[in-house]
C-alpha cells in the first residue's frame, strides 16, 4: 500500500479487518481501470450485499482526486475515512463543494472518522452466522 | 484480310475499344470470341462497330479516360477498381520493392492506405504504420481483430527506445548511422559531431558492446552525462551538443529513452503495429521513425538478403519530414537512401505516403518500383509523376483535370504489365472510434518482451542537481528501563492508544505522559491524532520509528 503507517498499519488493517470478521471480500488497492499503473482506491469491499470503495486521507487536497476514483468503480457507497472529526468536516465542505460542482449522481458519498467508519460498517454490515448443519439419523 | 481492310482499320479500332472496356462484359467476351473464328462475319462486325461508335463518342466528348484498361488480374492484394468497375490485382510480393503514393490533401491517400492495410490484416505479414501527425491508423483495430490478428497501437511516449541499442547488427554501422542521424537532425555542428562519435564510441567500450556483450547498451542519457563530464573537451563543441542533445532528451524524457535494453526491432517486427507521434516535437518526429528504420533495415541486411516473400510493410503517412532529400554532413548519400535500396532483398517493403514531391528525396523514389499519384496540386509534381510513371500528353491533361478525391494513377514497375492505368479506391468505413482502454489492452504483447530500466536516470535532468534530505534526529543512545519497557510495549503492538501501552508496560498516566514526550522529541516515536471511536475525545495513537524499532532489537527483553 503507498500511504503511511496511520494509513495502512492502523486505519486500513482496522477496517479491513473489520470487514473481513464479517465475512466481507476485501481487495487493497484495487486499481480503477487496467493499464500499466492505473490508478487505485484504497481498498474495495464486498459485504452484505454492498459494494463500498474506501478511501483513506489524512489531508483534504486529493478528495477531489478520490471522488473521481470512486465514481469510476461505481460501488453502492463510497467510504471517504479521515483520521479526526476536524478532518472530516472539512472533507465534507469539500465533497458538498465539488458534488455542487460536479455531482456525483450514481454513487452515495460518506465522510466519516475511523471510529465513525467502523461503526458504519458494524451497523450496515452485520454479522451472518453459518447454519449448524447436523446429519440427522 | 480483304481489300476494305486496310482502309477501315477494323481491328485497329477493335483493340483500342478493348483496351477501353468494350470485351469485358459476356457479349463482349463472345463478340472477341466471334471475330477471332469469323473475322468477317458482317453481324459481328456490326455488333462491335456500334460498341467502337459508342466509346469514340464518350472519348469525343471528354468522358473517356485516355488510359488502357490495366492487365492486372492476379494477385492477393486488390488495389482498388478501374473505370469499369473490374478489380486491380498486384502481388503481395510486389511491395517489396517499395510502393510511392504522392497526392495532396484531401484526395483519399489515407483511404488508400486503410483499404491496402486492411487487406493485409488477413495475409501473413505484419505492417507497421508511422502517423507522424494524425491518429486514424488506430481505427484499423476492430478489423485485425475480427481478422484474429493483434494490432498493437503505440504513442510514441510509451516506445521503449533506445537509438544505442545495436542488437542483432554490427555495432560500427549502427554507431555511424546512428551518429549521423543525431548530428542530421539536432543540427550539430562539425566539431562537436567529432566529439558525439567519440562518446558513442567511449560508451560502447564502457559498455562491452565492441567485444559483443549484448545485453546492456548506453543510452542517449548516458552520452549527454559523459559529454558533461568531459571538462576538457572543446568547449564550444561541448556547448552545441549539451544545448541541444539536452533539449531533445527533455522533451524525450527518460520513460521513453531511458532503456539499457529496449525494444529491438527483430521483436517489433513480429507484431502489427501503429506508432503514433502526434504531440510529439519535431525532432521526436524525424528521429524515432528514422532510427526505427535504420535498425531494422540494419538487422535485416547483417541476417542476410535472400529475396524472401513480404514479411513487413512500413506505410508511413506523411514523410516527407522522413524522407527528406537534405544530403549528410559531409554531402553525400543518407544512410536510409542507401538502405531503401538493398532492402528489397530482405522482405520489407516501405510505403511512404506524401502530399508533394518537393523536397521529396530522389533517389529514394528511384527505389520505389510502384507508384501512385492521385491529385495533385503544383504542376511540378504533375510533371515528374507523369514522366516517372510514363505519361503521354493526352493523358497528363486528362490527368489534370479529371482526378477525384479517391481516383489515383497508378504504374506497377514490376510484372508484364508496366503502362500507368487509373483507379479508384472504395471509400473505407470504420466501425466507431477506438477507446484508450483499448489501446493501453492492444500494448500487451510489448510489454512482455525483456527490456530493462536505467534506474538511475529516472528523474534525470539537464541541470545537475543536489538532493537535500533532512537527517535523521539522532537519538540519544542512554534509555532508561521504564523507557525500554514502554519501546518493547509499542514495538510489539504499534498502533496503539496511549491507554493501551499504559496497561501493557504497567506504567501510570502521568509517568507515561513525560517518558512518551520525551522518547517523541528523541526521535523513537511518532504521535498521531486519530477518533478511534464515532464520538468522544480523539485518542493518541503511537507509531515506533526505525531508531526505536533498532533499539529494541539491540537491547531484547531479559
Amino acid at each position: 500500500m503507498r500511504g503511511t503507517f496511520l494509513h495502512n498499519q492502523v486505519i486500513a488493517a482496522a477496517l479491513a479487518k473489520s470487514a473481513r470478521q464479517r465475512g466481507g471480500h476485501v481487495q487493497i488497492e484495487y486499481p480503477i481501470r487496467r493499464g500499466q499503473r492505473p490508478p487505485a482506491v484504497d481498498m474495495l469491499v464486498l459485504i452484505a450485499g454492498l459494494l463500498l470503495a474506501i478511501e483513506i486521507e489524512s489531508t483534504t487536497q486529493r478528495i477531489a482526486n478520490d471522488l473521481m476514483k470512486i465514481e469510476a468503480l461505481h460501488p453502492d457507497v463510497g467510504l471517504i475515512v479521515m483520521p479526526n472529526a476536524r478532518l472530516a468536516r472539512s472533507g465534507k465542505a469539500v465533497v458538498r463543494r465539488l458534488n455542487a460542482t460536479y455531482p456525483v449522481a450514481t454513487v452515495s458519498i460518506q465522510v466519516l472518522t475511523f471510529g465513525a467508519a467502523l461503526e458504519w460498517i458494524e451497523k450496515n454490515c452485520p454479522v451472518k452466522t453459518v447454519a449448524h448443519i447436523t446429519n440427522a439419523v | 484480310m480483304n481489300n476494305y481492310e486496310r482502309y477501315d482499320k477494323f481491328f485497329e479500332r477493335w483493340d483500342w475499344a478493348r483496351a477501353h472496356g468494350a470485351a469485358n462484359d459476356r457479349l463482349g467476351r463472345k463478340l472477341q470470341r466471334g471475330l477471332a473464328l469469323l473475322p468477317h462475319d458482317a453481324l459481328l462486325r456490326q455488333l462491335a462497330e456500334t460498341r467502337i461508335r459508342q466509346l469514340k463518342q464518350m472519348s469525343k466528348a471528354g468522358h473517356l479516360p485516355p488510359f488502357a484498361q490495366a492487365q492486372l488480374f492476379d494477385g492477393e492484394l486488390v488495389l482498388g477498381q478501374d473505370l469499369h468497375g473490374h478489380p486491380i490485382r498486384i502481388m503481395l510480393d510486389w511491395l517489396c520493392s517499395g510502393l510511392f503514393t504522392v497526392a495532396n490533401t484531401g484526395s483519399g491517400k489515407s483511404n488508400l492506405a486503410y483499404w491496402l492495410v486492411s487487406q493485409l490484416a488477413w495475409l501473413a505479414c505484419s505492417t507497421w504504420l508511422i502517423e507522424p501527425y494524425k491518429i486514424q491508423f488506430r481505427l484499423l483495430l476492430p478489423i485485425y481483430q475480427r481478422a484474429g490478428k493483434p494490432l498493437i497501437i503505440l504513442p510514441w511516449q510509451n516506445w521503449r527506445w533506445n537509438l544505442l541499442q545495436c542488437e542483432g547488427c554490427d555495432p560500427r554501422s549502427h554507431a555511424t548511422s546512428a551518429a549521423e542521424l543525431l548530428v542530421r537532425t539536432l543540427d550539430i555542428p562539425g566539431r562537436a559531431a567529432v566529439i558525439l562519435r567519440q562518446g558513442i564510441h567511449v560508451l560502447y567500450t564502457k559498455y562491452s558492446v565492441w567485444k559483443g556483450d549484448a545485453t546492456r547498451f548506453p543510452t542517449l542519457f548516458h552520452l549527454y552525462e559523459w559529454v558533461r563530464s568531459q571538462k576538457d573537451l572543446n568547449a564550444a563543441g561541448r556547448e552545441a551538443i549539451l544545448d541541444r542533445l539536452g533539449a531533445f532528451l527533455m522533451i524525450l524524457t527518460p520513460a521513453c529513452a531511458a532503456w539499457t535494453r529496449g525494444w529491438t526491432p527483430q521483436d517489433l517486427s513480429r507484431h502489427s503495429i501503429v506508432f503514433e507521434m502526434r504531440g510529439a516535437s519535431e525532432s521526436i518526429r524525424t528521429l524515432l521513425p528514422q532510427s526505427l528504420l535504420f535498425s531494422v533495415f540494419h538487422s535485416r541486411i547483417a541476417s542476410g538478403l535472400m529475396n524472401g516473400p513480404l514479411e513487413l510493410l512500413l506505410v508511413i503517412d506523411d514523410a516527407q519530414r522522413i524522407f527528406s532529400d537534405h544530403t549528410t554532413v559531409e554531402g553525400g548519400l543518407t544512410p536510409l537512401d542507401e538502405a531503401l535500396g538493398i532492402v528489397r532483398g530482405a522482405g520489407i517493403g516501405v510505403w511512404p505516403i506524401v502530399q508533394t514531391t518537393i523536397g521529396f528525396s530522389r533517389r529514394a523514389r528511384a527505389n520505389l518500383a510502384m507508384r501512385t499519384f492521385g491529385r495533385l496540386g503544383t504542376h511540378e509534381d504533375l510533371a515528374v509523376m507523369g514522366a516517372d510513371c510514363g505519361l503521354d500528353e493526352e493523358q497528363q491533361a486528362y490527368v489534370q483535370h479529371n482526378l477525384k478525391p479517391g481516383t489515383f494513377v497508378g504504374q506497377v514497375g514490376l510484372g508484364a504489365y508496366t503502362h500507368p492505368f487509373v483507379f479508384r479506391v472504395p471509400l473505407a468505413k470504420f466501425p466507431g472510434g477506438v477507446k484508450e482502454a483499448d489501446v493501453e489492452l492492444s500494448q500487451a504483447p510489448l510489454r512482455e518482451l525483456p527490456t530493462e530500466f536505467a534506474d538511475e536516470l529516472a528523474k534525470w535532468s539537464p541541470q545537475p542537481s543536489v538532493e537535500v534530505t533532512l537527517t535523521e534526529q539522532k537519538p540519544a543512545t542512554s534509555l532508561s528501563e521504564m523507557e525500554f519497557r514502554l519501546l518493547r510495549s509499542i514495538v510489539a503492538s504499534p498502533g496503539k492508544s496511549i491507554s493501551h501501552y499504559s496497561r501493557l508496560s504497567r506504567l501510570n498516566g502521568k509517568r507515561l505522559a513525560k517518558i512518551r514526550e520525551r522518547l517523541v522529541g528523541q526521535g523513537y516515536l511518532r504521535e498521531h491524532s486519530i477518533a478511534l471511536k464515532a464520538r468522544g475525545r480523539t485518542a493518541i495513537v503511537i507509531e515506533p520509528l526505525a531508531p526505536a524499532i533498532a533499539a529494541v532489537q539491540a537491547n531484547p527483553e531479559n
